[in-house]
């Protein structure tokens, strides 16, 4: 039941609040669900968009069994609520005014039209905090464009410069986005839930999806400011080697060849003599033997499979990982290692194999307590118990179409 | 400039991190009003601070200034180093180790990202530290976290993308994963994490009291974004197939080509609504009008002949006048721009997205701002990234109450510098 001190945690009192679909907004909340905060996920009677997206089980399509869903909404509850109506306002406002943070993903004019703007959610609980996550932001030419995990990462400067040389800007994996936009929602809630602690006031939050792409780090967005040169696709501007090589069952990828790295890459390879020779020795003097250098590198990787090329090269501290499948790493020996992956048992989708912690704690726990919501499981709970809502009174809710 | 209103005022931090990741994540939580107190590597140069031109010569801005400082005119450095003050010291010296641990005991959070063992070797771990500091926070954050059999390795983000399997994802269908490019994606992500992390600490430690290590694998801050991928394996053994541009369940969706030389548009039909709208925009043109790409199943199985006659329409049209067109139909669509056009695109502009920051190498440039806004803050922090050494004495002398007289001893003996 809600509000128990179940957990051991810091996060035990906090009761999250989600409105949200498919990855971005339920991404936000897992990290604190996770390790331990109260999140109720208030899903539409249709349920959450996850629920209908592969993979199933057998490939069975079943809105209770979506791998997507159930490793996005562990330790949540659900329950459904209709915001069009009268009643389900009302109730949507009870939970607001005991709540703590909200994660919200609607469109500031829906939210407008159901006589629910943020503003007036800030109103009524001044020690709020929303988060509010948007594709574009609350204005601008783009506010209401239409998108989805494809065109929001089109809609910056990052598929300009990522693909194959000559060939079409290309994607990233799909969805891959959406997590970025939902863990940009968390870092910015979680500080405001810490200085909410200090002084009572919720902050409400903006999180437009471009923008979260945009401002971090790897979009590179000043490079071309400072050196008048487009970034280009198919290469990284780095010295070699730099990228992907074959190897004897696989494929593996150098980080960098600056100075040091290649150094080690030699010794590491048996080729230190070259090292001796001043044509190699010095960086600027071997820039134009790289077809050169790759002979022998790949001499060497041609006869041995990719985990040992990264076990030797790593041994001498040379940026060397192997490329995996997917699969490859539930069998990886550092994540075996570090048990990283979870298993848990679900009522109707049987064992899975869940990700784990994504930080690990020395004093903050972080598990999988309960699996993912039915859809409306908590609905009687949440209204009952936590919002004490008389059980007649749920039947009625329920004829008129709220719960 | 009111400092009441963010999240993390009166919290300070000590930086020892390096290249993205990390230096990113700090420069995340100085937007929020933390001060951060970059500890760079001396005299060894930091890898993103090249110390001579060669070395340098790729993002290195293109002025005078800049080649008597490379280190200080590098852009891989100063879009990652925001609102932080910088000491540089070494921390191999007796007086190094010693200031850092006088540091410490007036911080709030030191977070490292060396690989497992650096610390140790220089008799800097959380155990260390945590003497002079009870409630400290200390973060690491290795590639692949501070236990395990890779404990010791290294790796950039690209390496990170490799090893969780997104690199495959990325490689089109019929191309060799050598054709693949580098990406730094898992930087941000580990950058974001990090402040997550830092956060749920902070709160935890006004709590409950006490501080705590907290171990981030950048492999592991990763990983789950690729639920769909893993659950897929988990549920059915199944690895994903390369597609490119396309998506499992949804056609057409891919990038076209639009008028002028190496220009492009992206879009993405989500269901049939999409494609009846798209459709009427088509009414000359049976092709599409035909029954055979009705729905999405079908229209998968002819996604190469679609994708023809979309090309052949799409490239009449300059790609900003397109995505108008189709956006107006409420067609999910995008022009796609490189990072020169970005900067002036009307909807960033229109929300004064880039803000214009001098730098006193590098010069004036458009950096975007925050990745997240909030009402109550009217002005985002935006101090420009930190020359080399350039608060080796603030931080000395305000900080800790070191006198002249030691700091110049400390300059002379090069236990602290500003040049590499």
């Amino acid at each position: 039941m809600i509000m128990k001190d179940t957990y051991k945690t810091a996060f035990k009192n906090l009761i999250i609040l989600e409105i949200g679909d498919y990855v971005s907004a339920p991404y936000c909340t897992k990290l604190f669900a996770d390790y331990g905060a109260n999140v109720i996920k208030i899903e539409p009677k249709e349920g959450d968009s996850s629920r209908k997206s592969a993979p199933f089980p057998n490939d069975i399509p079943n809105s209770e069994t979506s791998g997507l869903y159930l490793n996005l909404n562990t330790n949540k509850k659900s329950i459904t609520l209709n915001l069009d109506t009268s009643d389900g306002k009302a109730l949507f406002i009870e939970l607001i005014k005991k709540s703590d943070l909200l994660v919200i993903d609607k469109p500031s004019s829906y939210l407008n039209k159901i006589g629910l703007p943020l503003e007036l959610l800030n109103k009524l609980n001044s020690s709020l905090i929303i988060t509010h996550i948007t594709p574009f932001g609350n204005n601008g030419p783009y506010e209401d464009y239409e998108t989805n995990d494809f065109i929001s990462f089109a809609l910056t400067n990052r598929m300009s410069p990522h693909g194959i040389a000559d060939g079409p800007p290309l994607q990233y994996g799909s969805d891959v986005i959406l997590y970025q936009i939902g863990t940009t929602a968390a870092a910015a809630s979680m500080a405001a839930i810490f200085a909410r602690n200090k002084n009572t006031k919720g902050h409400l939050i903006e999180i437009s999806g471009m923008e979260a792409q945009i401002g971090n780090v790897d979009t590179r967005t000043v490079f071309d400011q400072y050196t008048k040169r487009l970034l280009q696709r198919g290469s990284v501007d780095l010295r070699y080697p730099t990228g992907c090589y074959p190897c004897l069952d696989g494929y593996i990828v150098f980080g960098s060849g600056e100075d040091r790295f290649f150094r080690r890459l030699c010794s590491a390879i048996g080729k230190e003599d070259l090292l001796n020779d001043p044509n190699w020795s010095i960086p600027a003097n071997r820039e134009s033997k790289q077809e050169e250098f790759e002979t022998y590198l790949l001499e060497w990787l041609l006869v041995r499979p990719k985990q040992k090329v990264f076990e030797i090269c790593q041994e001498y501290g040379v940026m060397c990982t192997p490329i995996n499948q997917i699969g490859d790493l539930f069998l990886d020996p550092q994540l075996v290692h570090r048990s990283y992956f979870v298993k848990s048992q679900h009522e109707l989708a049987g064992e899975i194999t869940y990700t784990g912690a994504p930080f690990r704690f020395s004093k903050l726990e972080w598990n999988i307590s309960s699996t993912a919501p039915k859809l409306s499981q908590h609905t009687k709970e949440i209204l009952n118990k936590f919002l004490g809502v008389p059980v007649k009174d749920l039947c009625i809710l329920k004829s008129n179409g709220t719960i | 400039m009111n400092i009441n209103n963010y999240p993390l005022k009166n919290i300070r931090i000590l930086e020892l991190t390096e290249v993205w990741a990390g230096p990113m994540g700090n420069s995340l939580m100085g937007d929020l009003g933390a001060e951060i107190i970059k500890i760079e590597s001396y005299p060894r140069a930091p890898i993103t601070r090249p110390h001579d031109v060669i070395s340098a010569r790729r993002g290195l801005v293109e002025n005078e200034l800049s080649q008597e400082r490379p280190w200080d005119g590098y852009a891989s450095h100063n879009m990652a180093n925001r609102n932080k003050k910088g000491l540089s010291i070494d921390l191999k010296t007796e007086m190094g180790k010693k200031t850092l641990f006088e540091l410490v005991k007036c911080s709030d959070v030191v977070i490292e990202g060396y690989s497992a063992g650096t610390m140790e070797n220089l008799g800097i771990s959380y155990k260390t530290l945590k003497q002079y500091r009870p409630d400290l926070i200390m973060v690491s954050m290795p590639g692949w976290g501070v236990d395990g059999p890779y404990q010791k390795y290294v790796t950039l983000g690209s390496g990170l993308d490799a090893f969780t399997g997104h690199w495959l994802l990325r490689t089109p269908p019929d191309t060799e994963p050598t054709e693949t490019m580098s990406i730094y994606h898992t930087d941000a992500i580990a950058a974001l994490n990090l402040v997550v992390s830092v956060c749920m600490a902070l709160f935890h430690r006004d709590t409950k009291g006490t501080g705590q290590s907290i171990d981030l694998s950048q492999a592991e801050t990763f990983i789950p974004h690729l639920t769909k991928y893993l659950m897929e394996y988990s549920m059915n053994s199944k690895n994903p197939t390369q597609i490119g541009n396309r998506h499992p369940s949804r056609a057409p969706q891919g990038v076209y080509k639009s008028k002028g030389d190496n220009q492009w548009i992206a879009i993405s039909i989500r269901n049939d609504v999409d494609w009846g709208n798209l459709c009427t925009l088509f009414e000359s043109n049976d092709l599409l009008n035909n029954s055979l790409y009705k729905n999405a199943l079908e229209r998968i199985k002819y996604h190469d002949e679609i994708d023809e006659i979309l090309n052949n329409w799409t490239v009449q049209y300059d790609k900003f006048e397109l995505m108008h067109l189709l956006q107006k139909h409420f067609i999910p669509s995008a022009a796609i721009m490189n990072e020169r056009e970005i900067v002036y695109n009307e909807h960033l502009t229109s929300r004064d997205y880039f803000i214009k920051i001098d730098h006193p190498i590098a010069g004036e440039h458009s950096y975007p701002k925050n990745i997240w806004e909030f009402r109550d803050i009217q002005e985002p922090l935006f101090k420009r990234a930190n020359i080399y050494g350039e608060h080796n004495e603030e931080i000395l002398n305000s900080i800790l109450g070191i006198n002249q007289e030691d700091i110049a001893k400390m300059w002379n003996k090069k236990i602290i510098g500003n040049t590499l």
